[in-house]
């Protein structure tokens, strides 16, 4: 039990920005929504799309921080739809990207 | 002397011609008409033999994302993505020789990134990397049409190009010889109408009750749809559309003597056509016209990410199933549509001698 908080406060220590901490309800929620809808772009990188995974397309994007991704989330950027092209929530959505930033770290 | 004439010629023609591509392009000196696309299974108004010079034929297609009813008996729905906003999208109809010019609309109220591949085409993907376009964009693809037959054409976009076919993406342009058809000896056929039928194997995901879905976007509904196209089965197949789209109010009409060309195509996956009570006169199954026709078919095969073609001159009256012959994909998921032919019954072809009666000992 000590050693999961202590990795859970480790992992805390590492993100930019302590908003983007995520508990694991979210990254299920976002898991969901990811797999039903993000995963058309973002699993090929169709439409140059960030890649799932993929450290050093992220990078950049983490350190523009969650209000930016949100920002691109929300309102849609070249060939992504606002929301991602989905009518799920800001909440859902916010969980998303939490969740494909979970799998950039 | 002379050599260097040739020489001063042959430089004066190369900087032309360096100099000239913007002016020189033979394209744009060929006169330019612009037909008017009609809904499916029509086929727009078209000359088979045609005396004209070699033409740039300008199209335009707008495409529309927008959910649509796939079997109304049972209200299913699917996200549809179309080309004109009908499965299969408009047949456009050309001569060998003419270039094809298509602008492409992908309207600000879609959602997703689109293009065109036009299997008629050669180069850049059968056009598909020259016509990316976002919502809100449009493009101009221009290509010689140097091959007769009927040809696929289907978005691609990078990636996703499977969802965009299947969600019904695909039509056919058919370019005609310019003398028209001709049977296996070169004599001319003629037809008097025309349809085109799409055929689209749909892949509807079904929640853990057993029914199938509805999403609210079409990517919402993108990964339960790959889910199902991995596993190869379709949920539905349909001609244009919808199940029963072509029967009822929407059945296929002729009369009796009345030459039918049927236009079929298939963007994702086989198909084997079959005129119940009729037959396939002349059948170009692959759809090229520079092959010769094959006759009196029951049956044909059109593979995947095919147009096929079959000519039939009606001889009796009556209603005709057109269907895939797969019969459970005709009569289970949907693969079938009519034909009501009017007309005088011929009784040398069939009659019915004796009606069904109870056995006499």
């Amino acid at each position: 039990m000590l050693k999961i908080v202590s990795l859970t406060a480790l992992s805390l220590a590492l993100l930019p920005a302590l908003s983007m901490a995520s508990d694991a309800g979210t990254l299920k929620t976002g898991e969901k929504l990811y797999k039903s809808a993000c995963v058309a772009c973002h699993s090929t990188g169709a439409a140059n799309a960030p890649k799932l995974g993929n450290k050093q397309a992220w990078a950049p994007l983490i350190a523009k921080g969650m209000d930016e991704m949100m920002n691109v989330a929300l309102h849609g950027k070249g060939a992504m739809p606002a929301r991602g092209g989905t009518k799920a929530d800001d909440a859902t959505l916010r969980a998303a990207v939490e969740y494909m930033v979970s799998r950039a770290q | 002397m002379k050599v260097f004439r040739l020489c001063m010629a042959a430089t004066a023609l190369a900087s032309l011609l360096a100099g000239g591509v913007a002016l020189a392009d033979p394209a744009d000196k060929l006169e330019h008409i612009k037909p008017v696309l009609v809904a499916p299974p029509h086929v727009m108004e078209h000359e088979q033999a045609t005396k004209a010079k070699p033409r740039v034929v300008e199209f335009t297609m707008t495409i529309e994302e927008k959910k649509i009813v796939i079997d109304e008996e049972n209200g299913t729905t699917m996200q549809a993505m179309t080309f004109n906003g009908s499965m299969p999208g408009p047949t456009m109809v050309v001569h060998e020789g003419d270039y094809v010019q298509l602008t492409l609309i992908n309207p600000a109220t879609n959602a997703l990134e689109h293009n065109i591949d036009f299997h008629a085409s050669t180069g850049a993907l059968g056009g598909g990397a020259l016509t990316k376009i976002k919502p809100g964009e449009q493009t101009v693809l221009r290509f010689k049409a140097d091959r007769t037959g009927t040809f696929i054409y289907h978005c691609a976009p990078e990636g996703m190009v499977p969802w965009h076919v299947v969600s019904g993406m695909s039509g056919t342009l058919m370019v005609l010889p310019r003398d028209g058809l001709k049977d296996q000896d070169g004599k001319p056929l003629h037809y008097d109408k025309v349809y085109t039928i799409g055929e689209f194997d749909l892949y509807i995901p079904k929640d853990e009750n057993g029914n199938y879905k509805e999403y609210d976007t079409a990517l919402e509904s993108y990964g339960d749809t790959t889910e199902v196209m991995r596993g190869l089965i379709p949920s539905h197949i349909v001609f244009n559309g919808k199940k029963g789209a072509l029967t009822g109010a929407g059945a296929l009409t002729a009369k009796v003597g009345e030459t039918v060309l049927f236009i079929h195509s298939s963007a994702n996956r086989d198909t084997r056509p079959h005129l119940i009570g009729g037959h396939g006169d002349y059948v170009w199954a692959t759809g090229k016209f520079i092959n010769k026709p094959e006759r009196n078919l029951e049956t044909w095969f059109i593979p995947g990410g095919t147009a096929g073609v079959m000519m039939y001159t009606f001889k009796q009256p009556g209603i005709y199933a057109y269907v895939n012959h797969n019969l459970i994909e005709a009569f289970e998921l949907g693969a079938a549509g009519h034909v009501k032919v009017e007309g005088k019954w011929n009784d040398d072809l069939m009659k019915q001698v004796v009606a069904p009666s109870a056995i006499k000992n």
